[in-house]
């Protein structure tokens, strides 16, 4: 198990909620420094795959799982797992913009000080590259100090990129992050996203078949809590071997 | 209407009232019932503004002769020895005594209450949750007598017999630690249920957010939950601030009711709820002494108002820098 | 792959349960487990007064409430005290009763229309803001104050002299604020499309206010008016100029023979008193007090709480 290939890897996953039945048997992977994305009719089970992989389930008190999860290599489930060293590996960006209730500068330092970064200048230094990294530096340098939650729409999302970009995380988690938002922020943050890939492995989830198209590498299509396909994204919407893939894509279910 | 009515208010609200005259006489018969109840429920909804100017205007009026008066005087404010006897008025001492027993008792129940609203709110198991609430909020309901009973009764001795030899000190146990104690007690029910509430505001994504950047729960729960929810948590203290000012039969009943300024915690003390019940009975046929006990009224009436201008600016003030509006 | 038998095991569910395992894990796993515990111990703290006020009050006040010898029972609440203040606590009973009552009639309907008008017939704005800023004020009045102020307004300016009328008034004073706010929210919570649907039927408005909106807000109203009601019926400061204190119940509406007793004034009185059995009779008192006080706190409970369920 320790000579792993990827970041994470899924095998045989199935969770619950109480009694109901979320995920089914899942093994997938996700490569290195590429947009995985997952695709799926609401209530299918994507989110809770993704929040499977950084162990946001756990808040849920009736959650349950079989199956393993590895982070390089490591059961994230395991018993001598730190949960908290895994979510500072995983950054998680949500689907509906939560900046922090503070300021703009706050919201990026919040993360590297839980880890013990004190210094002024250097914690100065993540603000300033987060922000770059996010394509939001140029529009909020003068406005550090304002609370964030006045910002629009799709400045909050990116904000909330950079915030999970703050601690470095080898891995992001994308819980539909323009679903919410204007069509230009959309565009502009899905832009974003591609250029991510290059530093970032990038789990993707989303309904929008075109846009698992248009920024993604690989897929996986999740329908009812089964994994139905997992392949190269252009292989599964040129050629999807599963019918119920085809009704997805074509747009009969979804 | 011309220029020259309309910028004359007096003229103004004779138009107005002109003009609903005619709106109701042009009227049918509902019309004419909607007008008629909405003039019938105007006067209640004034009720409360004009019981507020009331209790400002007689607080005033019976206090002036106090703060004209050469044995009196604005003074009085600051001046600690109280002898109507010798016409002597000084009601600093109250304010003084009242201020160290809130203090006490916001020191004991401000950490204990938001510790306790934080757990409620974030760590208690489910089936537990209701049951401590229910509880909590029964402790508000409880009359404040029937603390001074359980205080004078129980935590007098207690004071007497197991604390203050602790502290190598003698007492009968009629102190301000009791009186700070008992309104501990009694502001813990406040500010739980509405801290709790302000936390339980707080949407569930910023938690998300905190913990999937790697926070413990702990953490999320004090640098993300209670920040966002700092200006509800803020008001209220501040008003629990205003109801142990005000406070008065349990700390009537323990605090000694002694004409000195306490040096320790077993001191007996004098608090400004105390002299006006205490005394107010026997005042109101001299002028001056009664004058004087209204002016302790008086000061108590604008500590309150004070407190409550204070939560609300509170408010307004955490929400803006919040950017909630 | 033992990790996930583990993960499965009783074992590592109970301790999961208590989070022991986790946290011995890290500086940061240990220091998250001990804020938990330490919370956990305020609330412990903060609930077990509770539990040491109704021990004290009914382990002496039961005999006096529940017990069934002379003067004890459904008799202390309904025989008069007699020489030497033995006997029951009637006066006390039925003055309390009266002054609610009377307190109510004055207090309520003042305050119910008073929200409605703020709420139906106000656009927000400065009328609005001041009125509710002087409630909110008025709410954080200490009692005594209102307690002076009645003396000096009601006892002392208007002649109205002490008892029952004073008293009660002075009551209601306090209960405009609390009565006022919760009508106003359950009000709000009254969805606009219910009074549209009321006005585009033909109805006025005021009909309107007084069959639809009115009527839907109804539970809120009432839990409003009952915890108004328990605040004031324990309250012994305002009471104290304006009342008087009596053996029997009022006779008359003004003089000293509308002077009145009140429970928390009975409490107060008998248990600064050396006689052993009157510090009985403050249990007794105290107990029966609380007993209603919560009674009424539970109701006003239970009611909103069908409020909110209803709403979700």
């Amino acid at each position: 198990m320790s000579n792993f290939e990827h970041h994470i890897e899924v095998h045989n996953l199935s969770t619950w909620f109480g009694k109901k039945h979320i995920l089914k048997d899942i093994t997938c992977y996700f490569k290195d420094n590429t947009i995985t994305a997952i695709m799926g009719p609401s209530g299918c089970g994507k989110s809770t795959l993704l929040r499977s992989l950084n162990r946001l389930n756990d808040l849920v008190p009736s959650f349950r799982h079989t199956g393993i999860v590895l982070f390089r290599g490591e059961d994230i489930y395991g018993p001598g797992f730190s949960v908290y060293d895994l979510r500072t590996h995983i950054g998680m960006v949500f689907q509906k913009p939560n900046p922090f209730p503070m300021s703009v500068r706050d919201n990026i330092t919040y993360g590297p000080k839980l880890h013990g970064t004190k210094d002024e200048d250097e914690l100065e230094k993540i603000v300033e590259t987060s922000l770059k990294k996010a394509a939001l530096w140029d529009e909020v340098k003068d406005d550090l100090d304002h609370p964030a939650p006045n910002l629009s729409g799709g400045q909050q999302q990116r904000l909330c990129i950079a915030r999970a970009l703050s601690v470095d995380p080898p891995v992001l988690l994308m819980d539909e992050p323009v679903s919410a938002l204007d069509p230009i922020s959309a565009t502009k943050i899905e832009e974003l996203i591609v250029e991510l890939k290059n530093d970032y492995t990038i789990i993707l989830v989303t309904h929008n078949v075109q846009q698992a198209f248009r920024v993604s590498d690989q897929s996986a299509f999740l329908y009812l809590g089964e994994l139905v396909e997992f392949d190269e994204t252009k292989r599964i919407l040129e050629a999807p071997t599963d019918s119920r893939t085809e009704a997805f894509i074509t747009g009969r279910i979804g | 209407m011309t220029e020259e009515s309309s910028s004359n208010p007096l003229n103004q609200i004779a138009v107005k009232i002109t003009q609903s005259l005619k709106q109701f006489k042009d009227s049918d018969k509902p019309g004419r019932i909607d007008s008629l109840g909405r003039f019938g429920l105007f006067i209640p909804a004034l009720a409360s503004t004009l019981i507020i100017i009331l209790i400002l205007a007689f607080l005033w009026f019976e206090s002036v002769p106090i703060f004209i008066d050469p044995v009196g005087g604005p003074g009085i404010i600051v001046s600690p020895t109280w002898d109507p006897n010798r016409d002597l008025y000084g009601i600093g001492i109250f304010i003084v005594g009242s201020l160290i027993c809130t203090g006490i008792a916001i020191g004991l129940a401000v950490p204990l209450g938001i510790g306790g609203a934080i757990f409620l709110s974030e760590f208690c198991p489910m089936q537990l949750r209701q049951p401590i609430k229910m509880i909590i909020e029964m402790m508000a309901a409880i009359p404040s007598i029937v603390y001074g009973l359980w205080a004078y009764i129980v935590l007098v001795p207690i004071i007497k017999y197991n604390i203050a030899p602790l502290a190598n000190s003698t007492t009968n146990g009629l102190s301000v630690l009791a009186g700070g104690i008992i309104l501990a007690i009694m502001l813990l029910p406040t500010i739980v249920t509405i801290s709790n509430d302000a936390l339980q505001t707080v949407p569930m994504s910023l938690r998300e957010a905190s913990l999937a950047l790697g926070a413990t729960q702990s953490e999320t729960s004090r640098k993300i939950v209670l920040s966002a929810a700092l200006p509800g948590v803020g008001a209220a203290v501040v008003l629990s601030l205003g109801r142990a000012v005000g406070e008065t039969m349990a700390v009537l009943m323990v605090t000694g009711n002694s004409l000195q300024i306490p040096y320790s915690l077993f001191d007996p003390t004098y608090v400004m709820t105390s002299i006006i019940t205490n005394q107010l009975g026997y005042a109101f046929v001299f002028p001056l002494w009664r004058s004087a006990l209204f002016a302790v009224g008086l000061v108590l009436l604008i500590m309150s108002m004070c407190f409550t201008i204070t939560a609300k600016l509170f408010i307004r003030w955490g929400m803006k820098t919040r950017g909630y509006i | 792959m033992t990790t996930q038998s583990i993960s499965e095991s009783p074992l590592r569910k109970i301790y999961g349960r208590l989070g022991l395992k986790d946290a011995v894990k890290s500086r940061r796993h240990l220091s998250d487990y001990l804020f938990k515990i330490i919370l956990g111990m305020a609330i412990i703290i903060i609930v077990s007064p509770f539990f040491f006020v109704l021990f004290q009050v009914a382990s002496i006040g039961f005999e006096q409430v529940f017990g069934t010898g002379p003067g004890q029972g459904i008799e202390f609440l309904f025989t008069f005290p007699g020489a030497g203040l033995e006997g029951g606590i009637r006066n006390a009973f039925v003055g309390t009763v009266e002054l609610i009552l009377l307190a109510s009639a004055v207090g309520i309907p003042l305050s119910v229309f008073g929200a409605v008008y703020i709420n139906e017939y106000t656009q927000p704005g400065k009328l609005r803001a001041i009125i509710e800023f002087t409630s909110d004020v008025l709410a954080g009045i200490p009692s005594i104050v209102f307690g002076a102020f009645g003396f000096a307004f009601l006892v002392d300016y208007l002649h109205i002299g002490m008892g029952i009328v004073a008293g009660s008034l002075t009551l209601a004073f306090m209960m405009i604020p609390t009565v006022l706010r919760t009508t106003q929210e359950a009000l709000r919570a009254v969805p606009m499309s219910l009074r549209e649907a009321s006005l585009a039927l033909g109805a006025t408005k005021w009909s309107t206010t007084w069959n639809v909106t009115l009527r839907s807000a109804f539970p809120g109203v009432i839990t409003g008016i009952l915890l108004a009601i328990g605040r004031v019926m324990g309250e012994t400061a305002p009471l104290i100029f304006t009342a008087g204190n009596s053996l029997s119940v009022p006779t008359e509406i003004t003089g000293p023979g509308s002077w009145v007793a009140s429970m928390p004034y009975t409490i107060w009185a008998y248990i600064s008193d050396p006689r052993q059995y009157l510090q009985e009779k403050a249990h007794g008192t105290a107990l029966a007090l609380m007993m209603m006080v919560l009674a009424i706190d539970v109701i006003a409970n239970l009611i909103s709480r069908k409020v909110t369920r209803r709403l979700v």
